[in-house]
């Protein structure tokens, strides 16, 4: 009957510190989730939201700078907005709402357009046809230097890091800034973090200069302001067909006129469909290859059979020794109390306090009614009345006497246990009815 | 569940898969060969459902001895039994040889042997026996759940006695209550003033006891004789509370006060008088009163041995309304509690002037030593420490020194003495009030 009611407490004490951990993480990472600005929000990095994460400052200054802005919000609309005329950036604000459709598309627009996408995971950089390996993202976005020679790299560290883009072995090298946040394959900018965009960021290190700098190559700037998921054209056939003729030929002609500013990437989107491809069946090739492990191979299997079989023998000793044959009885221990416990914790307390002076006339109080009882005195008797018996028995000065029965202590230990110890030995001396010497 | 010898069955056939080809196939070999052994090695140990317990030996001991109790276990199951069993007592019990191995056949059965040395008195439980069977091989064994083990755990409490060191202050005591009990011829006849018988004169009989109206009828001279009362009532009451749990020399207070009530008890139940019993803290821990002459003693001692000290403070208000209430007749109330001012002067002096009106009270207190000691400086080199205790001990001297001015004040005989007087001085005030007569 006993044992369940000792366990739950011991449960608790194991569980609690686990349980508080728990819930100390569990609420951080809710916090930092609810905090993290949501792309599905209307204002998110919207051109004319002035919220803490829309983006109406900026385009304030690249209208400023005479950069007229096309805001669209369908991929379908931006696509078209581009046209076929000059040199155009469009910027897509939430690329893990856009259909992959429509971003394999964006990859696939003439070197003209510059594409900037506003932290792009993984899922978006792989439809857009892109071999580039992402990582992240990151608690918060950091801020690297830019590490490059760009122009809008003059802005100086900005808080561009949240993901990265490993661009690994590209066929055509890449612009890489920021620490691998900022990067450049094709006609694609991929940044690594939406802060730079924001309102409430735009202020912190070179955000603000970054992100006019990324927009403002071009005259014109297309916003795709897009805050739902958008579903995949409904007749795929229908309105590819009218793009896709069109992109290919624009592809190889106009890699002339437009290489000045996108110097690295010549467009070529043949290789670019192969490759993501190419990759995952290689990574598949990589994982399954356990048992072809240097380490695996390094060993004959005996060698790994033998290890096991006595790996089980020692999990099966383990096991045998771990059940107990009842467990040990526990039984509440006796209550005991030192003997004048309560006189020690009084003597400790004068101690601390240093109360020489109480302490001296206690015993002297003490030793006064011993000599008062022995000599049969009243018990109002006084000082002087009992140094006065005192002196005549012993032969001692009265006044000696007395200030060893009622006089004070001088500020130091040592003479508080001599007046202490004379007082006891008087009485002592008395008593026995000896005469002692006392000094 | 398997035992050691199952992993050492492992360990054997480690060499194996590095002797023979197809490693793999040979440990998973050995293992299933090992476990299909102790599959079969549990099916075949006997089920624990076929053993029966009996325990027997000895329900009561003084503390201090030692005594023994058997286990009889029984295999009413069809199948020969290899046993292992743990018998469990708390440790206080001291038992020894707790582990046991047993080979009983179907239908034997064996007894086992536990010493008992009990380090403290009050009731020492048997807990549990954990038992389990093991099959022929030695690779398996059943035991069942801890719950399952006490509920088949035979109830066995040691009653361990306290000790009674006292015992042999026995005849000495009752050799003076014989003396003016009468029994003894010493000066002519008992004391008392109950009367008793009458009988003839003889020469030194106390003329003053002539009974003349006697001796008129029977024509001879007869004399009356007297005895002191019987069938007084004497009431133990026992402080079980804080101060009780202090250690004076090696044991509690409570231990002395219990042996020193128990010399009287036994002393007053000699001289035919009622003894009850209320054993007090924050409530009331045990009572025994009423039952006849031959069982209370054996009651008495029984429910003392349960006794322990309890960190709380003793309310003596229960006790000495109970005390009023019921005792219509004029009892001799000992209460065993110490000299200290909070338990005494706030709980029972302000019902001891109604309590000594219609009681004979005496208080008896264990004194402690140690203060005395601490009181005293030593000879030579005291330090300042010595005094703040020496000083702190006086105070705690003189407040019980104030505590029994008050008490005596009020009517209530102190007895103060240090352990090894303790129980014959509060035996001598028993005999010395029923020697006067007053009871």
């Amino acid at each position: 009957m006993r044992m369940p009611r000792l366990r739950n407490p011991r449960r608790l004490r194991l569980i609690m510190p686990f349980a508080v951990v728990l819930v100390l993480v569990a609420l951080t990472v809710i916090v930092h989730v609810v905090q993290q600005p949501d792309p599905t929000d209307a204002s998110f990095l919207s051109p004319t939201s002035t919220a803490g994460d829309g983006a109406r400052r900026l385009a304030d200054d690249l209208t400023r700078d005479g950069v007229r802005i096309d805001v669209r919000s369908t991929s379908p609309e931006a696509i078209e907005a581009v046209g076929d005329g000059d040199a155009v950036t469009l910027l897509v604000t939430t690329p893990e709402l856009v259909n992959p459709y429509y971003l394999e598309r964006l990859a696939l627009l003439p070197p003209r357009v510059r594409v900037v996408m506003v932290a792009p995971g993984s899922d978006a950089v792989y439809a857009a046809g892109l071999d580039v390996v992402v990582t992240g993202p990151r608690w918060t976005a950091a801020a690297p230097q830019p590490g490059c020679t760009e122009d809008f790299a003059q802005a100086g560290p900005a808080a561009t890091l949240r993901w990265r883009y490993d661009t690994g072995d590209f066929r055509t090298e890449p612009v890489r800034c920021y620490s691998d946040s900022v990067v450049e394959v094709k006609n694609l900018t991929m940044v690594g973090a939406a802060d730079p965009f924001r309102n409430d960021r735009a202020d912190e290190y070179g955000n603000r200069a970054l992100a006019v700098s990324l927009l403002s190559r071009y005259g014109r700037l297309i916003w795709l302001d897009l805050h739902e998921r958008e579903k995949a054209p409904p007749e795929p056939t229908a309105p590819t067909a009218e793009p896709d003729p069109a992109e290919p030929t624009p592809d190889p002609d106009s890699t002339e006129p437009w290489d000045d500013d996108p110097s690295n990437d010549d467009g070529e989107p043949a290789p670019v469909t192969e490759d993501p491809s190419g990759q995952p069946g290689e990574q598949s090739n990589d994982g399954g290859g356990v048992a072809g492990s240097p380490l695996a191979q390094a060993f004959p299997p005996a060698v790994w059979a033998t290890l096991a079989l006595l790996l089980l023998a020692g999990i099966a000793l383990a096991l045998a020794s771990a059940r107990r044959l009842g467990t040990p009885v526990a039984e509440p221990l006796p209550v005991q109390v030192r003997a004048a416990e309560t006189v020690r914790g009084l003597g400790g307390l004068y101690r601390r306090a240093r109360a020489r002076g109480t302490s001296l006339a206690t015993v002297q109080a003490a030793a006064r009614t011993r000599l008062m009882v022995h000599f049969g005195m009243p018990a109002d008797s006084t000082v002087d009345e009992v140094a006065h018996r005192v002196a005549a028995q012993t032969g001692l000065q009265e006044n000696e006497v007395r200030h060893l029965l009622g006089g004070g202590v001088e500020d130091s230990d040592e003479e508080l246990a001599r007046a202490a110890s004379d007082v006891q030995r008087l009485v002592r001396t008395v008593i026995s009815n000896e005469r002692g010497d006392l000094t | 569940m398997i035992t050691r010898r199952f992993a050492l069955l492992l360990a054997l056939g480690v060499p194996l898969p590095a002797l023979l080809p197809a490693p793999w196939l040979l440990t998973a070999a050995v293992l299933a060969l090992a476990l299909a052994a102790a599959a079969l090695d549990a099916a075949v140990a006997a089920p624990l459902n076929g053993v029966t317990l009996r325990r027997d030996g000895a329900e009561t001991l003084w503390l201090g001895a030692t005594t023994t109790t058997t286990l009889t276990v029984t295999n009413t199951s069809g199948r020969p039994m290899w046993l292992r069993l743990r018998d469990r007592w708390v440790p206080s019990a001291g038992a020894d040889n707790a582990e046991h191995r047993l080979r009983l056949l179907a239908g034997q059965e064996q007894t086992i042997t536990t010493t008992l040395t009990p380090t403290r008195h009050g009731d020492r439980p048997a807990v549990r026996v954990t038992l389990r069977s093991y099959g022929p091989l030695g690779l398996a064994y059943r035991q069942r759940r801890q719950r399952w083990n006490e509920a088949i755990t035979p109830e066995w409490t040691l009653r361990v006695l306290p000790r009674f060191p006292s015992r042999r202050l026995l005849p000495e005591k009752l050799a003076k209550l014989r003396i003016f009990d009468g029994a003894v011829v010493t000066r002519g006849r008992g004391q008392g003033t109950e009367f008793d018988v009458l009988r003839e004169y003889v020469v030194g009989d106390d003329v003053r006891s002539i009974d003349w109206r006697a001796s008129a009828r029977t024509h001879d001279v007869m004399v009356r004789t007297w005895r002191p009362e019987r069938d007084r009532r004497v009431v133990c009451v026992l402080d079980t509370g804080r101060t009780s749990a202090a250690r004076i020399g090696d044991e509690p207070r409570l231990d002395a006060a219990i042996d020193a009530a128990l010399l009287l008890a036994v002393l007053a139940s000699k001289a035919d008088d009622r003894v009850d019993l209320l054993a007090v803290d924050s409530q009331v821990r045990a009572r025994v009163e009423g039952g006849g002459h031959r069982t209370k003693l054996p009651r008495l001692i029984s429910s003392m041995a349960a006794l322990e000290p309890r960190l709380v403070e003793t309310d003596f208000g229960p006790a000495a309304s109970d005390l009023l209430r019921r005792g219509h007749k004029r009892a001799l109330v000992v209460i065993f509690s110490a000299l200290d001012a909070a338990p005494i002067v706030e709980g029972l002096l302000p019902m001891l002037a109604r309590l000594t009106t219609k009681h004979r009270v005496i208080l008896a207190s264990v004194r402690d030593p140690e203060t005395a000691q601490l009181a005293e400086l030593p000879g030579e080199g005291a330090s300042a420490d010595d005094v703040h205790l020496a000083a702190a001990a006086e105070l705690a001297l003189a407040e019980r020194g104030r505590v029994r001015a008050l008490l005596e004040q009020q009517g209530v005989m102190v007895v103060d003495e240090p352990r090894e007087t303790f129980a014959s001085k509060v035996s001598d005030a028993y005999l010395a009030l029923k020697a006067a007569g007053r009871l």
